[in-house]
């Protein structure tokens, strides 16, 4: 009985270990979606061949194992074609093997294929109770009916009678593990889009206020048309400046609204250069309420990474810059090479920090700005920078200012667009 | 406003005061020339 236990917890860690592990591994890592997609389906196909390679019991006339639960999570969660591959994994196995029993996996197997297919759907729009009941119910049928196939079964009644209970309630616990690492994980990503609606809501002040002034001048001047006696000339000079007040406050509003929009999740490759001016086009008016001037040397380097995360992370570590240095100041942006990484360094001539308060910061809702912060501002900057593989390094002296630097690794372009970039050169 | 020439900038500040423009406006126009360090052409005439 205690073997028989042994190899069910094994059978039952080969499951949970891609539905478990592989995730949150992945998650942690800037990995294409595409990639991610193949990953999962092999470490399904792998938990599939250890199911099988390591059955339950030692009567070899009748050999079990949990290999249909990777074969209904496959197949429900992931859809048809993952479904299908885990199958044929499943029959090829057992025929290759060329033991007795193979045509209660090929049966098996195809109907758990066929079911999964068909449900699928159905199965993604319930709620996350529901799938675990579902998926509970269906690997309680497909049990009995591998139970039923193998006639033989019924002289070992102790035997089977286990593997009829303990199959549905691996499922449940399996299905209950991925529903809360779901709901973890689109929580997170939650997390960080509201810190960013925040950032948003917090930024609308000093636009408002940067639009307003093209506004008013453009009125002024429109009013200034009005008048009659007025040469050709200065009717041409007013209508041009008007215009461009209107172009500046357009540009203004577009910049903050690209920002706020949401954009498609993808891992690109990026121009710091441009990434960096967007963003302090974006703060340009909150420095200017606050007296900041900006400098920057930018070089056109590339790094790997989804645009709008890139974005609320400098952002974010700008913002903050912005509001350490209430009476004014210079924020500083620099990029260069060190050790073969893009270094980003962002300084200020603000309040500084202790150590306590460095060595504190990324912690969520930890802040410096009293009720004003939230505290999850620079806990999303080190989650973003994490996740493109960088690594961040603040130093800071109370009533000197602060400097943030953070390394990335240079993403290599392809040949084609190295050529491409080449021809650029070329033209210009 | 940065592209308006310094004559048509003074010009267009007594405009506004005389056509009773916005404040907004005219504090604008003002700061302009201030920028450019014209202050004591509008001083002078006041």
């Amino acid at each position: 009985m205690l073997a028989i236990l042994k190899d069910f917890l094994l059978n039952l860690f080969f499951i949970l270990a891609p539905i478990f592990v592989v995730p949150l591994w992945l998650e942690e890592r800037n990995v294409p979606k595409q990639l991610k997609k193949h990953i999962l389906t092999f470490s399904f196909a792998i938990t599939t061949l250890l199911c099988m390679a390591f059955p339950i019991g030692t009567d070899t006339e009748h050999i079990y194992d949990l290999h249909q639960i990777p074969l209904w999570l496959g197949g429900l969660y992931r859809g048809a074609f993952v479904s299908f591959l885990l199958c044929a994994l499943a029959i090829g196995y057992h025929m290759l093997l060329g033991e007795g029993g193979w045509i209660i996996t090929v049966l098996s197997s195809l109907v758990i294929m066929f079911v999964s297919i068909v449900l699928s759907k159905y199965f993604l729009s319930l709620s996350a109770k529901q799938r675990i009941l579902l998926a509970f119910v269906l690997s309680a049928l497909s049990g009995m009916l591998t139970v039923i196939l193998d006639e033989m079964a019924f002289a070992s009644l102790p035997f089977w009678s286990s593997y009829l209970v303990i199959q549905p309630l691996s499922m449940a616990v399996a299905c209950y593990l991925k529903e809360m690492l779901y709901k973890n994980s689109s929580l997170r990503k939650q997390i960080i889009r509201a810190e960013k609606m925040e950032v948003v809501s917090h930024l609308a002040a000093s636009i408002s206020h940067e639009v307003r002034n093209p506004l008013t001048a453009a009125r002024g001047f429109m009013q200034l048309l009005e008048q009659s006696h007025l040469s050709l000339e200065k009717r041409k000079q007013y209508i041009q400046i008007a215009i461009e007040e209107l172009d500046r406050a357009e540009s203004i509003i577009t910049d903050y609204l690209t920002f706020a929009k949401p954009a498609p999740e993808c891992v690109e490759k990026l121009n710091v250069k441009t990434e960096i001016e967007r963003v302090i086009d974006l703060l340009r008016p909150l420095a200017n309420m606050n007296s900041v001037e900006i400098q920057s040397s930018l070089i056109p380097f590339h790094v790997k990474g989804e645009r709008e995360k890139f974005q609320q992370c400098l952002l974010n570590i700008m913002k903050n810059s912005i509001e350490a240095m209430p009476n004014g100041g210079t924020l500083d942006v620099y990029v260069s090479i060190e050790h073969d990484q893009i270094l980003i360094r962002i300084s200020d001539t603000g309040i500084g920090m202790t150590k306590e308060q460095i060595d504190r910061l990324g912690e969520p809702y930890f802040t410096t700005k009293g009720t004003k912060g939230t505290g999850l501002g620079m806990m999303v900057v080190y989650r973003i920078v994490e996740s493109m593989d960088g690594t961040i390094h603040i130093t800071s002296e109370v009533n000197k200012g602060t400097t943030v630097c953070i390394y990335f690794p240079i993403a290599q372009l392809n040949r084609s667009e190295a050529i491409n970039k080449k021809k650029n050169v070329l033209f210009i | 406003m940065k592209h308006l020439s310094d004559d048509l900038l003074i010009e267009s500040y007594f405009k506004a005061r005389e056509l009773k423009l916005s404040p907004e406006f005219i504090e604008l126009i003002e700061r302009e020339i201030l920028r450019r360090s014209l202050g004591h052409k509008i001083k002078l005439s006041l």
